[in-house]
């Protein structure tokens, strides 16, 4: 297909209104033609403002709920065994011995067999009393642990919010990270937001780590000196994402990843790792 | 959260009317709705900001998600053309109270609604039914009747008229712009 053939197509393409075998004939063309990318990206956008032109429709209140309830996750508290007091041993144990009709020594005898029992009675009531604090222990521990899990969703969530209004509110700056590393994946986007006055550092591909072993970011500010951007380390999927705030993000002049001691190095002594392409 | 709510506040009527038009049903449409920004809100960098603006891929994203809903539905043959009628055409839309829908992409949307209803009628008929039915240019051709080369020179003529209009327009803003001083770029790396 040349390039005639491809741009009588491109818009029937860009509304998904060619058939399969025709759309892959002009993905192909796209894939070698840059001149042709570029017709082809800006029938995508005329395409895509067709949308513009729906009836604008108010949505129910109710789905705005339904979608807050799916994006706030909430922290999955393990179920506990409540501790079981008897109350019919307590009761047993706290109440007096009867006395009518008996004699004082044979009273007094009673009183010592219930004493005994009363005795036994404490003893099993102070084990299940010990048994309850471990009880309480447990939840204790549990809650704290609830309260940390709690604390890291919702850092997680701001930091998703951040991560978000860079990303989809307002305009961006853009740059690619590519690999210093020959035919590795790696590979890495930076998102800077001058009306949040933020960037997002978005990942992938990267190669586990060992536990003594950090990723770390370094962006060069103005006067080309690295300065650390934070350390991180991947997600099972090899993929990360940094936040970059303030003027270090807004005004670096290059940025690259390096492999350093787990907790970071004042300045960069490994070899670079993804370095933005410049 | 804040960063959700304001883009749900943003684009959520736009992402919902849009797959309303395509559906044609209020469930469908939400279910779309919700799955758009679930997707947007867990995956936010799957857009390329080189390779265009925001709600452009939010758009498309969208409009894909419900055209595939549509087929999973068994309904793609079923779209009526010019079933929906433009703003302004029909009986008056239910955002007219609603000021943040009201000032919504309002140059872009009424350049766009212009420049369609402009069109000459098979043009936008072709349009509609690829863009809203997801139908292809053969089964557009079978639904209408038309000879295929008919119906491609339809959707190109009637697209490049679309495109113009929308870069008049982005010129015109453009002008309006350079007499109030355009933003500097100093932040950006």
């Amino acid at each position: 297909m040349n390039c005639e053939e491809a741009r009588d197509l491109l818009d029937a393409h860009s509304l998904g209104a060619l058939e399969k075998s025709e759309g892959r004939r002009v993905q192909k063309h796209l894939a070698g033609c840059a001149d042709c990318r570029l017709l082809h990206e800006q029938a995508v956008e005329t395409t895509a403002l067709l949308a513009l032109a729906a009836p604008l429709r108010r949505a129910s209140p109710a789905l705005r709920l339904r979608l807050r309830r799916a994006v706030v996750p909430r922290p999955r508290l393990g179920w506990f065994a409540a501790p079981r007091l008897s109350w019919a041993t307590a009761a047993a144990a706290l109440a007096v011995v009867s006395l009518g009709g008996l004699t004082w020594g044979g009273f007094l005898q009673t009183q010592v067999n219930g004493l005994k029992t009363d005795n036994n009675r404490f003893a099993v009531l102070y084990g299940e009393l010990g048994r309850r604090d471990e009880t309480v222990n447990v939840l204790q521990k549990a809650l704290t642990d609830a309260a940390f899990k709690q604390q890291s969703l919702s850092d997680l969530l701001q930091q998703q919010d951040q991560a978000m209004r860079v990303v989809a509110l307002g305009s961006q700056g853009r740059e690619d990270l590519v690999s210093s590393v020959p035919a590795s994946p790696a590979r890495g986007t930076y998102l800077w937001s001058n009306e949040e006055n933020m960037g997002v550092l978005f990942l992938v591909n990267l190669p586990q780590i060992s536990a003594d072993r950090s990723y770390q970011l370094w962006v060069l500010n103005q006067a080309g000196t690295p300065v650390s951007g934070g350390t991180f380390a991947p997600q099972a999927d090899g993929s990360a994402r940094l936040l970059v705030r303030g003027e270090l993000g807004g005004t670096l002049t290059g940025m690259a990843i390096t492999v350093e001691p787990a907790g970071g190095s004042q300045t960069p002594t490994g070899a670079i790792i993804l370095q933005a392409r410049r | 959260m804040e960063a959700f709510e304001a883009l749900y506040d943003r684009y959520g009527n736009l992402v919902y009317s849009v797959s309303l038009r395509i559906l044609g049903d209020v469930h469908a449409a939400e279910d779309v709705v919700q799955d758009v920004f679930l997707r947007v809100w867990r995956k936010p960098d799957h857009y390329d900001a080189a390779r265009g603006r925001f709600m452009t891929w939010l758009m498309s994203v969208t409009r894909n998600r419900a055209i595939d809903e549509r087929r999973s539905r068994g309904r793609r043959l079923r779209f009526e053309v010019g079933s929906a009628p433009l703003d302004g055409e029909g009986p008056q839309s239910d955002d007219a109270d609603d000021p943040a829908l009201a000032t919504l992409q309002a140059d872009e949307r009424s350049a766009i609604r212009r420049a369609l209803v402009g069109l000459p009628a098979e043009q936008r008929s072709a349009i509609e039914l690829a863009y809203y039915g997801g139908l292809t240019q053969q089964e557009i051709a079978r639904a209408l009747g038309e000879p295929l080369g008919t119906v491609k020179t339809r959707i190109r003529l009637g697209m490049r008229k679309m495109r113009a209009a929308l870069t008049e327009m982005r010129s015109g803003r453009e002008g309006q712009d350079e007499l109030r001083g355009s933003p500097g770029s100093a932040g950006r790396p």
